[in-house]
């Protein structure tokens, strides 16, 4: 009854047909309106709409040649250039056959378009299956645009539902560039690059450990907070390995699992297996609890599997629970609790003999450690702080000592301070008491352990206008005084669970213990000078460049040392750092450390980046450190590593569409290469094609090469996992411009 | 040649100052504690008594691989800090857009040492965040007053 037929005014010959009470267009969700240059027909049987003829219904505007509406029915019948334009797509073809009720029907030789995504296609015949769902018989789709078809997908059966925006395939081959490079008898995908659950981009590849590799990540959309992946993987010399993923984020809560299985490895004939599982939750009221547990099955597992630095080079897996607590302790206080158990899976490296001194050795379970921080400011106008820790200290291996360790550090200090300087004297009384498994030396298994430790830091802020190469600036000049004396107390009777030098820094010459850990207090009689000046914009107050140099002089002879352990770097004791941006698009950051008394280089850290824009940046780096003694205990040379290395990476679009990222990190020392690697993605409108090639060392004088391809299609596969993007972790100032 | 003592620092364009940092996180106390030791400017712990709000969108430890031995073992991580802040009036008028910080600091590694390590992992967290607190306060020492109080600004 809403039928409205209304003819164009021109030309005359048109007949005028009405089902209303009147002819003025009354528009409803049902109303039909015909409009065409003739329209002849039966009163509220059939109508006929000749040449230019446009049928609007519902939101959906249909035009064509020739078309027979019956309002009875609701039945169109549409002939000759037919372009049916609805909500979500366009659709074209040669004979349309629908029920404007139902939104059933076919249409032959269609031709559609998406609406939201670039999808498109065609087929041998479409099939309306009701409102916003349609089917079609030998369909293709592709998100490429008309003239430059690169791919497209062929199904024997491609069901389309416009409401979800997905898209169902069945028989489905994948056509890049003309050549059918993929088979599957089913497939679904979002053509708006929706997430939801379907497969990822598949990654082929070929490595030197395991030969050919093709893994098939499959997606899976559990909830909007929570997804999973899973990836079974083939490798031609390992056989069937098997990828999960699972990621979870809440309130307060976030977790992660990854479960990896090769069952029956080619080459061990083992099982072979990965886990990680990391879940953190805020508890509130300051409280936060954390569980990380990482094992693997073999030493080798990473090594042979990963093809990610950061697995490869991994030695102690962690596994730690752990509960913490920060909090305020009045108006001018905080104090801190944590309560942890951890310990370690270690990996040794596989290509070393057994007896070798460059075995590591696994470092001391903490079952548990406790630990508590407080601080307490303005009282009387001292600040108070105690740290307490105790901890149970095992070990796997029979022949060290364990025990139970407790330390108290309680300090007073009194600061001076105001707008432009401060001055803060400072006393702490270190108390460490030991529970011992063994007896040690002649103070028996119970010993314990007293250094007063006294200090003075004090600084000033000075600052100037400067104008350099016509640019304002604010220089600050920011002398720093710090005095530190402990007396020396013996402490080679003690064991060593949890201690080692620090390396010298900025920071670490302005603390009182040089060593981490509460096994060794140092001796110390030292006053400390540093100079830091910064050139800061002065509208921003943000620090464009900064320059600073300390010094380290002791009036006695250090007498704590670390027995049967390791260090990394001794003896600097001066100090010169520069960072920051030289110009516009040239950064760099220069570190050395010096000893003074043997007038050698101790270290050298440079490297100088140039950034002309977002997207494009090349990283220079050169290192140096003289010594890097594995094991202090033994007096052989050939276990100092020291580094020598330099590091350059890049990331730049070469040609319009190339984007390419390289790193290459080689070792002069050694002669040879750490790690080379190299990305290159090109990004066409409808897919992206990637190529990684990577060499990287994964134990003593054992390298190993990869080479791994992935061709992303728009509209298709959800972007996964992407080799590309654990190279571009390795580049200094990488920004993904996409 | 021209230094004299920092005085400006003192004083912040704002007489009251709330800051809004991620709970259970140190950065929010070791603001406050900067802010009221070093200014003028007085900490609240309202926003609405707060003349502005220091938002403390992000704070974030990140490491990466650096060195390699030749046994591909790591001998250098670089960590990374990076503290992301905005500052807004009481009304939530942006004065300050999203702006980061990031700090960088070497830590030398060996595998037999972790447990050392981690503590110096912290120094050197512990040092940044000092660092980047500082270059909060440079950052706003050098507002204008006039952009904090438009009317201010109108009456010249």
């Amino acid at each position: 009854e809403d039928t409205i037929v209304k003819p164009r005014q021109k030309p005359a010959s048109s007949a005028t047909v009405s089902t209303g009470n009147d002819t003025t267009v009354k528009t409803g969700p049902d109303t039909v309106t015909i409009k065409a240059d003739r329209v002849e027909g039966i009163y509220e049987q059939e109508m006929e709409a000749i040449g230019n003829a446009t049928l609007c219904h519902a939101g959906m505007t249909l035009t064509a040649d020739r078309m027979k509406y019956f309002p009875q029915s609701k039945d169109a019948e549409v002939t000759g250039n037919l372009h049916l334009d609805r909500k979500k797509d366009f659709i074209e073809g040669d004979y349309l056959k629908l029920n404007l009720d139902t939104q059933v029907g076919f249409l032959t030789e269609p031709r559609y378009t998406m609406k939201e995504g670039d999808g498109r296609g065609t087929g041998e015949r479409l099939f309306f299956e009701g409102k916003n769902q349609y089917r079609l018989k030998k369909g293709e789709y592709t998100t490429c645009p008309v003239d430059d078809e690169d791919w497209y997908i062929r199904a024997s059966d491609l069901k389309i539902d416009s409401e979800k925006e997905v898209g169902v395939a069945r028989n489905v081959s994948v056509v890049f560039k003309g050549v059918p490079i993929l088979y599957t008898p089913w497939l679904d995908f979002s053509y708006t690059g929706q997430r939801k659950s379907g497969f990822l981009a598949p990654v082929v590849g070929h490595t030197k450990r395991s030969g050919a590799d093709l893994a098939i990540p499959y997606y899976i959309n559990i909830a909007p907070n929570m997804d999973a992946t899973i990836a079974p993987r083939v490798m031609s010399e390992r056989g069937f390995m098997l990828s999960n993923e699972a990621r979870y984020i809440g309130h307060g809560v976030h977790g992660r699992v990854q479960a990896d299985v090769l069952p029956d490895d080619f080459d061990t004939h083992k099982t072979r297996y990965g886990i990680s599982f990391q879940h953190g939750q805020y508890l509130g009221h300051g409280w936060r609890g954390q569980l990380d547990y990482n094992r693997v099955s073999d030493d080798r597992f990473l090594r042979d599997l990963s093809n990610n630095l950061s697995q490869t080079s991994r030695t102690n897996l962690l596994q730690q629970a752990g509960l913490f607590y920060h909090g305020d302790l009045g108006l001018d206080g905080t104090v801190s609790f944590s309560a942890i158990a951890q310990r370690f899976q270690t990996l040794q490296d596989p290509f070393l003999p057994q007896n070798s001194n460059l075995l590591i050795i696994s470092p001391y379970k903490r079952l548990p450690q406790l630990t508590m921080n407080a601080i307490k400011r303005n009282v009387a106008g001292m600040d108070f702080g105690l740290n307490a820790t105790w901890t149970n200290f095992a070990h796997s291996s029979a022949d060290r000592t364990e025990g139970r360790r407790l330390t108290l550090y309680p300090t007073v200090s009194v600061p001076f301070r105001n707008s432009y300087g401060f001055i803060t004297p400072k006393f702490g009384l270190h108390y460490t008491q030991y529970a011992l498994s063994d007896n040690v030396g002649t103070v028996g298994s119970n010993t314990d352990r007293v250094v007063p430790i006294v200090s003075l830091d004090s600084g000033v802020i000075f600052d100037r206008n400067v104008s350099i190469g016509g640019n304002n600036y604010i220089q600050t000049l920011e002398p720093r005084a710090f005095y530190v004396y402990a007396p020396f107390k013996d402490q080679s009777f003690l064991p060593n669970f949890d201690s080692a030098e620090s390396d010298f820094s900025f920071a670490q010459m302005l603390t009182e213990n040089r060593f981490s850990g509460h096994d060794r207090i140092n001796d110390a009689n030292q006053i400390t000078l540093a100079l830091t000046s910064r050139l800061l914009e002065p509208s921003t107050g943000i620090e464009r460049l900064r320059a600073a140099v300390g010094q380290q002089f002791r009036f006695i002879d250090r007498r704590v040392i670390l027995d049967s352990s390791q260090v990394t770097s001794r003896r600097a004791d001066f100090i010169a750092a520069l960072a920051g941006r030289i110009t516009r698009e040239i950064s760099t950051d220069v570190n050395i450390q010096l000893d003074q008394q043997s007038l050698r280089t101790e270290k050298i850290r440079a490297g100088i980046s140039y950034q002309p824009e977002l997207g494009k940046v090349i990283n220079l780096g050169y290192r140096y450190t003289r010594d890097v003694q594995e094991r202090l205990d033994i007096p052989d040379n050939q276990l100092n590593t020291a580094i020598k290395q330099v590091d350059t990476s890049i990331q730049w679009p070469f040609f319009s569409n190339w984007h390419t990222v390289a790193r290459v990190n080689y070792s002069l020392r050694d002669d040879r290469l750490l790690a080379g690697l190299a990305g290159f993605e090109y990004i066409s409108c409808c897919y992206k094609f990637r190529v990684v090639v990577q060499k990287l060392t994964t134990a003593t004088s054992r390298s190993t090469t990869a080479v791994f391809v992935q061709l992303e299609l728009n509209g298709l596969m959800n972007i996964g996992s992407n080799p590309l993007r654990v190279l571009e972790q390795s580049i200094p100032g990488y920004a993904s411009i996409y | 040649c021209g230094f004299k003592l920092r005085g400006q620092i003192s004083s912040l364009p704002f007489e009251t100052l709330y800051i809004a940092a991620p709970p259970g996180h140190t950065i929010g106390s070791d603001l406050r504690r900067a802010i009221d030791a070093t200014t003028t400017t007085k900490i609240v712990d309202s926003v609405d008594n707060a003349e502005a709000v220091l938002q403390v969108l992000n704070a974030n430890n990140e490491r990466r691989i650096l060195s390699l031995s030749g046994g591909g073992r790591v001998r250098e991580f670089e960590l990374i800090f990076r503290i992301t802040t905005r500052l807004i009036d009481s009304k939530g008028n942006e004065i300050v857009p999203e702006n980061t910080i990031t700090l960088l600091r070497i830590l030398p590694f060996l595998d037999a040492q972790i447990l050392a390590k981690e503590a110096e992992e912290q120094m050197l967290y512990q040092d940044m965040q000092a660092d980047a607190v500082q270059q909060i306060i440079w950052r706003l020492s050098t507002l204008q007053k006039s952009r904090f109080k438009p009317e201010a600004a109108s009456i010249q």
